[in-house]
């Protein structure tokens, strides 16, 4: 609670009171009592006012667009958030400060502001945000920092105040403009064609010369009066087009930050292409997977109520992290305490979290209960001796690294960082009297939580990519195999040619792509159309492309897109550090692997496109509109 | 039609607490000229003005300082050595403590003003990267978040200066609580006010403390009342929870290892 000033001026105040004592000078001993009782009234004040305060403070958040508040967000599009922070209880200074959530970004205005707090007169604060991708936008709280007229008295304290608001896809025609008159529509203007077959629907698609067996009343009478021969109505055909997307749920499109990741890039490209199916009255379906299970699935459909599930599941879906369970521990203590400090500052009081000084000293962390490497012994002769390795590596005689840590100060930190957090997880997640112990001892649980805590509050934690041998972490080959069955289910009830994009990342499974391959050549013979949207991370520049993939046609003011100038690559043409070699290699290495994907997709003919590309929502809505003009019917 | 014009009330600004600072070093120099030493009021009135101007953060220490020297020449001079006097309630006394304390708290106000209010957080910095000192590496400078000036209240002001001889006469009581002139155990009287400041104090403080955590206690929400008796509990049964768990985590591991 004493600040440094605060602290500098007691502990002077108390030497003086000292020497006027000892050299028996009345009247500065006056002087010091005054000055002290009126240090300490202004302390018993400060603690009895933030006691008095203590959970009486209220906020209010709205968020606002120009005119009126709102409940969801749209991304790309500003929003304004005011903030007001009441109390009953007078404080002379306040600094607050508004946590931005991580998927927005403040476009206008401060997210803090400080000034006197008192019940007639609250506090205020309003900013700009504006979300790049859509999401969940979570509104932890507010920070406060209330200090004394004099500075000598400071807490930290963090008003709750947990607002979850959903960010949709912004609402973009296929090139990406978003509409500023009419946002969208599910009714066909008139004179437009979506459905360019003939057909025996209501919509009139041409007229054409009289053919014999014609049904009469298709006759076009105003029609073949003015040409003096009988004309004959043509109806579109209104059997429509259908599309399920295939959406990559898995650990290795949510690398990065929230919204600015592969997977936020894949939610936007599936809702572009919702909305533009919508807008023609497609059938769409949504397929979300990971790599253990298909989490959901809806069946191609229509309307307002389905297009507005899709988007939900995909807002829900589009703000996941990473987690795997081969972190170290000690790289997500600092980040979950910095996390914990900040939101939950009074849980970290010593009267309520107390940690020994001497306890890291004391009860160290045994090797026998770390995370290790399981290495199987390799003959069967030398079982007994490598148990017998470990029974000894587990003893307090056995040599390995890091045994003397204990002694470190970094240790001692990273203790109490744990126990502390350990604390704050139990009683959060209902763990129980045993909890705390429990997530002290046990890395495997206590990462698992810290890792879901860090997700909750959407905090990315920094994980590393490859393990000791260069193998990738979030490879996950699990999920070919449960888009593969995802996908023949889609086949076997799939009712009519439907087109099925698989927004999925191939690019790390290595050589386990055969079972899906064997399922697009099911749909494939089913005369079924398959598209491979591959997402590609923002920060690595994408490979040149000489030549348009496939058969597509794309608009020639779209080459541009495709190539990629030198320098934007990120790649300079002598890399100068260690940081560069990584990032060329790494780079050098993803085109290869997405080469490979290609050409083992581009023997069946199935095109792979980039999700990083401008065109890949142009590419799905061409693929659609061949399949409703030239496809149609074939069987 | 045209708005009636208000006229614009004066806002209090850092001003006003200067001219209170130069107010309490006239009343310390009005008082100590009572006491009948000239130069070395001079001396300690130029230095509070001094620190006043160059808004020194050491100002009201250094003051205080100053004052203490000059009152113990007083005494030294008066009573050649160190003296205990018995004192009653003084008009003199009473202006010098409420100068002081004036000056004091009107120079740690224009201290938030002018340098900082909250402490200094390193992680907050802003501006061009600068060294501290040749060996040390670039870094912007940390940001200090200052009182802004509109936010002074005339309220403020006049509580501080109404509150002033409130700390005087308070003075004056806990100087009368203190033992004078008694011998305890073959102690000093000196010695033994000492100890008695320090125990008051030490008793004080641990009787505050207790009052304020009582009243925490009663305050808390559930989570924080959870988070309490989880962590007496631990405390308390730390050792065999650590061994239960410990044990656990090992089977665990042996589990996995033998592939069950």
């Amino acid at each position: 609670m004493l600040t440094l000033r605060g602290w500098w001026f007691f502990v002077a105040l108390l030497g003086l009171l000292a020497a006027a004592l000892a050299t028996a000078t009345a009247t500065f001993v006056l002087v010091c009592f005054a000055v002290l009782s009126w240090f300490l009234g202004q302390w018993a004040l400060f603690a009895f006012r933030l006691r008095r305060a203590h959970g009486r403070l209220g906020i209010h958040r709205e968020i606002w667009d120009d005119r009126t508040p709102l409940e969801t967000l749209w991304a790309r599009l500003p929003a304004e958030v005011r903030l007001t922070l009441e109390s009953p209880v007078a404080f002379p200074y306040v600094w607050m400060v508004d946590r931005v959530p991580p998927l927005a970004q403040r476009v206008e205005g401060e997210n803090a502001t400080a000034g006197p707090l008192s019940a007639e007169q609250p506090l205020e604060l309003g900013y700009r945000i504006e979300c790049p991708a859509p999401g969940l936008l979570r509104f932890e709280g507010v920070k406060l920092q209330v200090a004394d007229l004099q500075g000598f008295f400071s807490k930290t304290l963090f008003v709750r105040d947990v607002r979850v608001v959903r960010v949709l896809p912004a609402l973009a025609d296929a090139r990406g403009q978003i509409p500023a008159v009419k946002r969208h529509n599910l009714i066909p203007l008139p004179g437009g064609h979506p459905h360019r077959r003939a057909g025996t629907g209501h919509e009139l698609l041409d007229v054409r010369d009289y053919l014999p067996g014609d049904p009469p009343k298709l006759i076009a009478w105003k029609a073949s009066a003015r040409r003096d021969r009988l004309m004959t109505k043509e109806l579109e055909s209104e059997v429509p087009v259908r599309c399920t997307m295939f959406v990559d749920l898995s650990n290795s499109v949510r690398i990065g930050a929230v919204g600015r990741n592969a997977l936020a890039r894949i939610v936007e490209i599936t809702a572009s292409v919702l909305q533009a199916n919508a807008a023609v009255r497609d059938l769409t379906g949504v397929c979300l997977f990971d790599e253990a299970q298909v989490k959901a699935y809806l069946r191609p459909g229509r309307g307002t109520r389905h297009l507005y599930e899709i988007t939900n599941l995909l807002t829900d879906s589009a703000c996941l992290l990473p987690r795997t369970d081969d972190v170290p521990l000690s790289r997500l203590l600092p980040t979950a305490y910095g996390v914990v400090q900040d939101l939950y500052p009074d849980w970290l009081d010593p009267g309520v979290n107390f940690m020994p000084l001497w306890l890291p000293f004391w009860a160290a962390q045994p090797a026998y209960t770390m995370p290790r490497r399981i290495t199987p012994a390799k003959h069967w002769w030398s079982r007994s001796l490598h148990w017998l390795w470990r029974r000894l590596n587990d003893t307090p005689f056995g040599l390995r690294r890091g045994r003397a840590s204990r002694f470190t100060a970094y240790y001692h930190r990273l203790y109490k960082a744990r126990k502390q957090i350990a604390a704050v997880l139990a009683v959060l997640y209902d763990l129980g009297p045993g909890g705390l112990a429990l997530l002290l001892e046990d890395d495997e649980t206590c990462r698992g939580y810290v890792q879901r805590f860090l997700a909750e509050h959407q905090v990315p934690c920094p994980l590393p990519f490859y393990d000791d041998r260069g193998e990738y972490f979030f490879g996950s080959p699990g999920k070919i195999d449960v888009l593969a069955g995802a996908l023949l289910q889609a086949v076997y009830r799939g009712r009519d040619n439907e087109l099925f994009v698989l927004m999925a990342d191939f690019l790390e499974t290595g050589p386990h792509l055969e079972k899906l391959l064997r399922a697009v050549r099911v749909a494939l013979a089913r005369h079924h159309q398959v598209l491979v949207v591959c997402p590609w991370p923002p920060s690595v520049p994408m490979p040149q492309r000489k030549k348009i993939v496939g058969t597509l046609r794309v608009p020639s003011n779209s080459k541009s897109a495709l190539r990629v100038p030198a320098e934007d690559d990120g790649i300079r043409s002598e890399p100068t550090t260690l940081q560069d070699w990584l990032g060329r290699a790494s780079a050098a290495r993803l085109h290869h692997a997405f080469a490979k994907v290609r050409q083992e997709f581009a023997r069946m003919g199935v095109p792979v496109v980039l999700s990083a590309e401008h065109e890949a929502v142009g590419m799905v809505l061409h693929r659609l509109q061949r399949l409703r003009t030239l496809e149609r019917g074939l069987r | 039609m045209t708005e009636p014009q208000t006229p614009k009330q004066p806002q209090p600004a850092a001003f006003h607490y200067q001219a209170l600072c130069g107010l309490s070093l006239a009343l310390i120099f009005l008082a100590q000229l009572n006491q009948g030493e000239l130069p070395l009021n001079v001396l300690c009135v130029l230095i509070g003005t001094l620190c006043l101007l160059s808004r020194l953060k050491l100002g009201p220490i250094l003051l205080l300082v100053m004052i203490g020297g000059v009152q113990w020449w007083i005494q030294f001079r008066m009573f050649r050595g160190p003296a205990q006097r018995a004192r009653a309630l003084e008009i003199v006394d009473v202006v010098l403590c409420a100068g002081v304390v004036g000056f004091v708290a009107a120079h740690y106000r224009l201290q938030s003003i002018w340098q900082n209010m909250l402490p200094l957080d390193p992680r907050r910095r802003s501006g061009t990267p600068r060294r501290r000192f040749p060996w040390f590496r670039k870094q912007p400078p940390i940001m200090a978040e200052k009182r802004a000036q509109e936010q002074i209240t005339p309220f403020e002001l006049a509580g501080l200066v109404l509150s002033l001889p409130a700390w005087a006469v308070a003075a004056q009581i806990l100087w009368a609580l203190l033992p004078k002139q008694v011998e305890f155990i073959g102690l000093p009287p000196r010695v033994l006010q000492m100890i008695v400041v320090a125990w008051g104090l030490a008793v004080g403080f641990l009787v505050m403390r207790g009052v304020f955590s009582l009243w925490r206690f009663r305050q808390a929400d559930a989570a924080t009342a959870q988070l309490i008796l989880q962590d007496a509990l631990w405390k308390e049964t730390r050792g065999e929870q650590r061994r239960i768990q410990r044990w656990l985590a090992w089977w665990k591991w042996e589990k996995r290892e033998r592939g069950e």
